[in-house]
């Protein structure tokens, strides 16, 4: 365990925070340079907080059920479930049984849930897919946030699901079947590829491939795995799909940017690209009226950032922006 | 990161009247005497896949079938079943589909113990001996959730497990 009597104070240089992060919580000299660089001795609580995985959470399907006939049924099974009030469906696993696990349960089975974390409720909120309209998940994954985009479309309109992945394309065909959805599109093709398609979207989520450093407590071997030459190759894919995105966003659409990374080089530096490219662009808050939630601003306007040690949740940047209606294709 | 794009190409069609009249055949078996008016598709792979567009998703044909022309559609709309030879085998998905619309009468119930076999893909006991062998049954559990597809083994007098929803664990995602 590490001992935060010896960790710096606010005061300390960043290299004395970086020689903390390597010998007290087993980082890299790379991410710890970074993370040092970053959030300076905020980085040190960071580190601390991310020394368990996060809390379980889960998205009621209303493709299937409802929230109030799942919640009776998982009570009966031994869950207690408490709600998130800043995301629609959502819910804290605040206690599970030993068996089934949340993730075996026969209402899992039947797609009355998804496990996810509320932050990627939230991103998929955000893209707010107009009525009809055709949406593209550019970084479709295994289909977390595509499931949900088909559930608040209700199965409506159209999504088209793009990730170039076997195996992951496989694991989204299933996740779309098993939580009921039937307005999905699945290609495996290269997201940059995808203005080859000749469609135009009305909205367009792009999830992108990251150095997943907001996942430290889930996947505690990044903290040695992450590497200089990682970060540089996902930066260029990140602004790569960012650009191909931008040029099948219709003019007006609304484009949500996010990854699971504390860099802002993954963030910041890569939206503020698409800024330039947008001319007139727009930010727009991802906040609904009325309703907050736990975040930071981040850097950009209307940008918003979520800390481990701050909130208590994932590491995640997410960012919304319009194209103009003017905008020259 | 991006990798192991896969280039083949299959075009999603209309079904020829062959086809048709095969998934005609299976509903008709199964007390769904109306081909549904709705769109579907044929996919080409080494098997051949039904696929499903219900009236709400039915933006979701025409978009399947322009990007199938130049890109490698993986799936689309509701996967309905397929076809092996000339014969079509419906998915649960299909007929889960109709029976929630009302379109589908060949269910049974199962009790609490069997529901949990049945979900860890194993054949059960006949719950009922007034089954007819030639149909496929949506198996239901107690509280009316659909758990799979089973055919009957008259021999055996047990439920064949043809499909049943514990595969979305067993396969690991």
């Amino acid at each position: 365990m590490a001992n935060l009597d010896n960790h710096p104070r606010p005061t300390d240089s960043i290299m004395d925070i970086e020689t903390t992060l390597i010998r007290d919580f087993g980082f890299n000299e790379f991410l710890a340079r970074k993370l040092a660089t970053q959030l300076g001795s905020e980085s040190i609580r960071l580190a601390k907080a991310e020394g368990e995985p996060p809390k379980k959470s889960l998205r009621v399907n209303t493709l299937k059920t409802t929230d109030e006939r799942l919640l009776s049924r998982l009570r009966v099974r031994g869950f207690e479930l408490s709600k998130i009030d800043w995301v629609k469906h959502g819910y804290w696993i605040e206690s599970s049984p030993n068996r089934p696990s949340a993730g075996a349960t026969h209402e899992y089975l039947f797609g009355h849930y998804f496990l996810q974390s509320p932050v990627s409720m939230l991103i998929a909120e955000s893209v707010e897919p107009p009525a009809g309209g055709t949406i593209l998940d550019l970084a479709a994954g295994v289909g977390g946030k595509s499931t949900h985009l088909c559930q608040i479309m209700m199965n409506a309109g159209a999504l088209v699901a793009v990730e170039p992945r076997r195996e992951r394309v496989s694991a989204l065909r299933s996740n779309l079947s098993r939580m009921g959805c039937t307005n999905a599109v699945v290609l495996q093709m290269d997201g940059r590829s995808v203005s080859n398609l000749g469609i135009k979207f009305d909205a367009v989520l792009l999830d992108a491939p990251c150095t997943a450093t907001g996942l430290l407590g889930i996947y505690p071997r990044l903290k040695q795995r992450t590497t200089e030459d990682d970060l540089t190759q996902l930066q260029r894919l990140q602004a790569s799909l960012l650009e191909r995105a931008w040029e099948v966003l219709a003019p007006g659409g609304a484009l949500v940017y996010s990854t699971c990374s504390l860099l802002k080089d993954e963030g910041e530096e890569v939206i503020s690209r698409a800024v330039e490219l947008g001319g007139k662009t727009e930010t727009l808050p991802i906040i609904k009226a009325g309703i907050g939630f736990p975040h930071v601003p981040g850097r950009i306007k209307n940008s918003v950032r979520f800390y481990r040690h701050l909130h208590n949740l994932e590491g995640f940047f997410v960012c919304k922006i319009r194209k103009p209606i003017e905008f020259p294709s | 990161m991006q990798d192991q794009e896969t280039h083949r190409i299959s075009k999603l069609r209309r079904l020829d009247p062959k086809e048709r009249a095969a998934v005609v055949e299976e509903l008709a078996r199964n007390g769904s005497p109306v081909l549904p008016t709705y769109p579907m598709l044929i996919h080409d792979l080494r098997y051949k896949e039904l696929l499903i567009y219900p009236p709400t998703s039915s933006k979701v044909e025409g978009l399947s079938v322009q990007l199938s022309r130049l890109h490698n559609v993986y799936f689309s709309g509701l996967y309905g079943g397929s076809f092996r030879g000339q014969k079509f085998h419906i998915s649960m998905d299909f007929a889960e589909y109709l029976y929630l619309g009302g379109h589908w009468t060949s269910v049974l119930k199962v009790d609490e113990v069997d529901e949990r076999a049945f979900l860890y893909g194993r054949d059960i006991s006949l719950p009922s001996s007034a089954l007819e062998a030639r149909r496929t049954y949506l198996v239901l559990g107690p509280s009316a959730d659909v758990l799979g597809l089973a055919r009957i083994d008259p021999k055996r007098m047990r439920l064949l497990n043809l499909i049943d929803k514990g595969w979305y664990l067993r396969r690991g995602h």
